[in-house]
């Protein structure tokens, strides 16, 4: 007897703890490491192991199987034979646009440009996020809202918009019936409560987090695991965060994200796709969470999304940052979730950064 | 084909996408569209930033 796990369904093993999860619904589950050694070899077969067992261990043993089965995570293959038959096919689906991702981060409308919006059309970005620094009054972020036309003949797929909570700026989303041809995806932080409206081609969610753009970027929590199986593979081979991704900071210089320490140049006399082709541009894009210090020996490691920006070494001038990133307080020595930012060392590390 | 799709934990409908071989030349659907049986929207599939 054997088990089969469905192709959705994937393991990872941590330094302590392992996990497993399905792509397809969201399921995720810390499992034994016992567990995790026996499922990694499809050819276990079980009938030959209940065998050897002694009673105490055997009851154990039909409890994992039984959690698969219950959970729907897998199914019961009677011969190595039937196993050979299920094939595992489970590709990543790559984009064939060098780009994908671009963050802009901006203090007036100004910056929302004609020569911005064709380097996004020429260049095929799919994924917009606009943050709209703090400090920017409500009625400046009606008039940037009021240029997301501009952006309607590229060929985007969803505009996000992240911007500081204002009650008339609330009110002029719920007004508004053509701000844009493409799904927008709008947050408002630093709000009195949460609220979640949905408005055809507008999602607005309202929080209560106070946002600073850009240094609070790279927030790493059980919250934000992605449990899609093309972000998976990709994180088996690409970085979950900085792969065809770029962005604009709020003084036009071009950056893998605006966060991040090395810019190629200034939007103002730099292309982005010269800024593309610079030579380190895409250093970090095949940075896995497999060759980044502690996240190596995290379960998580493939659901989480990576932040090159604010790390353990963060500040120094290193050729090729690889060090755990500085907002994750998980443990995967100990399997302990702690806040960072209470962490002292953690807390001298974020002063340093600029 | 299902008329909904489960992306992220949300439920959304999908926007139009028209086969074709140049990326560039694939165009999405406006707004009216949005409600046709037609229609697919593709929302992204990882975060933009971790601000929160």
């Amino acid at each position: 007897m054997f088990i089969k796990l469905f192709n959705s369904v994937k393991i990872t093993a941590g330094a302590k703890n392992a996990i497993i999860f399905d792509t397809d619904n969201g399921f995720v589950s810390a499992i034994p490491k016992d567990f995790f050694i026996l499922l990694s070899n499809e050819k276990q077969n079980y009938t030959i192991l209940r065998q050897e067992l002694e009673a105490d261990d055997l009851e154990t043993l039909n409890e994992y199987i039984d959690f698969i089965i219950s959970n729907r995570l897998g199914f019961i293959v009677n011969t190595q034979k039937e196993l050979q038959q299920f094939k595992n096919k489970f590709t990543f689906n790559e984009n064939p646009t060098n780009l994908e991702y671009f963050i802009l981060d901006i203090k007036d409308e100004r910056d929302i440009d004609g020569i911005t919006i064709s380097q996004i059309q020429n260049l095929g970005i799919r994924y917009l996020q606009i943050r709209v620094l703090e400090q920017v009054n409500a009625y400046d972020i009606i008039n940037i809202l009021l240029r997301i036309f501009l952006l309607n003949n590229c060929d985007l797929q969803e505009i996000s918009i992240v911007a500081k909570y204002d009650d008339s700026l609330l009110k002029f989303i719920k007004e508004s019936k053509n701000l844009s041809s493409k799904f927008l995806d709008i947050t408002l932080h630093s709000g009195d409560e949460k609220k979640l409206f949905d408005f055809g081609y507008i999602r607005l969610n309202v929080i209560t987090n106070k946002i600073s753009i850009p240094s609070g970027c790279g927030c790493i929590s059980k919250k934000n695991f992605i449990l899609s199986g093309n972000f998976y593979l990709e994180s088996k081979v690409h970085n979950s965060c900085l792969y065809k991704k770029i962005s604009i900071d709020s003084d036009g210089n071009i950056r893998n994200c605006p966060s991040m320490p090395q810019s190629f140049g200034n939007i103002k006399d730099t292309t982005l796709e010269d800024a593309l082709h610079h030579k380190d541009f895409k250093k970090y894009w095949n940075i896995t969470k497999d060759s980044i210090e502690i996240c190596k020996d995290c379960e998580f490691r493939y659901i989480c999304t990576d932040c090159r920006a604010y790390t353990e070494i963060g500040g120094n001038n290193i050729d090729l940052d690889v060090s755990k990133p500085l907002k994750c307080g998980y443990n995967p020595y100990s399997g302990i979730w702690e806040d960072w930012s209470i962490n002292p060392l953690k807390k001298r590390l974020l002063i340093i950064i600029p | 084909m299902k008329k909904k799709i489960q992306l992220k934990g949300i439920e959304v409908s999908l926007q139009e996408w028209k086969e074709c071989g140049n990326v560039k030349a694939v165009k999405y659907s406006s707004n009216s569209n949005i409600k046709s049986d037609k229609t697919k929207i593709f929302r992204s599939p990882k975060y933009y930033s971790l601000l929160y």
